[in-house]
């Protein structure tokens, strides 16, 4: 499953509509599914997609969008009930799709993408307008689809979201890559932090005072207590923690907080792209 | 383009789309031939609906065949938003997903279009004649001739050219919902054209009356009151269907899809 981030006006959704037939690439080349991007009829077939947002026709309800593209598509139309209950949608299906709730027409608009039984699906802002509650539905339906083994292309500007069901991620910028392969791979920001606070405010400078004398440069945090946050610079985090630990101990200062600051992903792509990650 | 007819059938050809167009359908062959039965002038009239055209051969459909000439606009203004409302609403882009081939899908959905107006069409000529028996008596029209099989002749005739008409109009309307992208402009520029800019100019202009296509598709569907021959009519329809297919073709063909 690989996620497809970028700032915005980065051209993901350029991308996928190139993948899809619907934008002409200007130059370059590319394959899908092993044919080329320039006769997208011979693989459109085998891909399911949502992009830009669903849009059905309002006066026909969610079954009758689905017929109506499985008749357009060729699909099975024995798929319809599985791919309705798959997103949730069975017990809704013979509403109108003007009734239904923005999170209702995502849901529609995945399980079109599915009518066709695709190797591929591509999701453009799937949890787009969605609530909290819908978009865990959302990414457990995406996991779900990954896990029947299709590959799964998904955009996202909520990056938490990505982060928690891809594994494979893909970072643009100006229509330019800036980064492709594993999300565990992807360069930390700036190779992480420690986080540390005393249990008196006294003991604040000290600390600060033993760290210099460890050759480390502290960041104070302003507050009553304030926090101090080190870069890490490449060492050992969790060695650097328990180390500094022993020394404040022995210096008499009593640590109320001590951990080891993970990057967020967004922190992370942050970093790559240099401004706000939005879609 | 089978996939597609099938599909964009299915989506008209629901109880609800048939529950308020054939009553509609119904109303206004019922009225526009009562209009034309009340005001026929007498004489010969050389196509028009006179009280002698009515009493003769054909004459029980004359007037709604007639009045379908009103329609254009309407028609017009259908398959603009039918074009131009896909377009916007993400609805082509969605059914691209699922058939990418862009003139198959385009030729199939506007055939899908132009069977149910051949439907209506012929649900419009039914109640047209119907309504006519009715009217008749009361207006001292003739209906003797209305079934010999010169009469059912013409309407075979008369019935393809409403449906060619309607087929003209759907194909203009097309293009500029497919031009425009947006129903509201689209409507906008095809009201403005149908109405006064071609009526205007039709009646100042020989050179519009001559070639403007609404114009001309009027004349071929009540070919007695024709400024344009009949032959040379359908040879100028002919060549506008050709370019705004082509144009059609060339312009679903290469434009991107970005709504």
């Amino acid at each position: 499953m690989t996620g497809l981030v970028g700032p915005n006006g980065a051209g993901k959704t350029t991308i996928m509509a190139m993948l899809l037939g619907l934008v002409r690439p200007t130059d370059g080349t590319g394959r899908v599914l092993g044919h080329d991007l320039g006769d997208p009829t011979a693989y459109l077939h085998r891909v399911g997609a949502l992009i830009e947002g669903p849009a059905f026709f309002p006066g026909l309800s969610g079954r009758q969008s689905l017929e109506h593209l499985a008749l357009l598509g060729g699909h099975d139309p024995a798929r319809i009930p599985g791919v309705l209950e798959l997103v949730g949608l069975d017990e809704r299906e013979g509403d109108a799709f003007r009734s239904y709730s923005l999170g209702m027409k995502q849901r529609l608009g995945i399980a079109a993408s599915l009518l066709g039984d695709p190797d591929l699906v591509i999701l453009d802002e799937p949890t787009n307008g969605v609530d909290p509650a819908g978009m865990r539905d959302i990414r457990a339906m995406i996991r779900r689809i990954a896990s029947e083994g299709r590959s799964v292309l998904v955009s996202s500007h909520l990056l938490a979201e990505l982060e928690a069901v891809c594994d494979h991620l893909v970072v643009i910028n100006r229509g330019g890559l800036q980064y492709e392969g594993d999300l565990a791979s992807l360069p930390t920001a700036a190779g992480g932090s420690l986080s540390l606070r005393t249990l008196r405010a006294a003991d604040a400078p000290r600390l600060v005072e033993l760290l210099r004398n460890q050759g480390l440069e502290a960041a104070v945090d302003a507050g009553d207590i304030p926090t101090l946050r080190v870069d890490l610079g490449g060492l050992a985090g969790a060695q650097l923690a328990a180390d500094l630990n022993d020394r404040a101990h022995a210096a008499g200062i009593t640590l109320s907080e001590l951990h080891e600051n993970h990057d967020s992903l967004e922190d992370r792509v942050l970093a790559l792209v240099g401004e706000g990650v939005r879609s | 383009m089978i996939h597609a007819l099938r599909a964009e059938w299915m989506r008209l050809a629901r109880p609800r789309t048939f529950a308020w167009v054939l009553p509609l359908t119904v109303i206004y062959a019922a009225v526009i031939t009562y209009v034309m039965m009340a005001n026929a002038a007498p004489g010969p009239g050389g196509g028009a609906v006179t009280a002698f055209a009515l009493s003769r051969d054909g004459g029980g459909i004359l007037s709604v065949v007639s009045g379908a000439a009103f329609a254009s606009v309407l028609l017009l203004a259908v398959f603009v938003g039918l074009s131009a409302g896909t377009m916007a609403r993400g609805t082509w882009r969605a059914a691209l997903l699922h058939q990418p081939r862009r003139l198959s899908l385009a030729a199939g959905t506007y055939a899908a279009q132009v069977l149910l107006i051949a439907l209506l069409a012929a649900v419009l000529l039914a109640a047209g004649l119907v309504s006519a028996y009715a009217i008749a008596p009361s207006h001292g029209v003739d209906t003797s001739a209305w079934m010999s099989l010169e009469s059912w002749r013409m309407t075979g005739e008369d019935y393809v050219r409403i449906v060619a008409f309607a087929a003209g109009w759907g194909l203009l309307g097309t293009l500029v919902g497919v031009l425009t992208r947006s129903v509201a402009v689209g409507l906008g520029l095809a009201i403005l054209w149908a109405g006064p800019i071609e009526n205007i100019l039709g009646d100042q202009l020989s050179v519009m009356r001559h070639w403007s296509p609404g114009l001309v598709l009027r004349d071929m569907l009540v070919p007695g009151s024709a400024v344009v021959p009949e032959p040379r009519a359908a040879l100028v329809l002919a060549a506008y269907a050709l370019v705004v297919v082509l144009v059609l073709a060339v312009v679903l063909r290469r434009r991107d899809v970005t709504a």
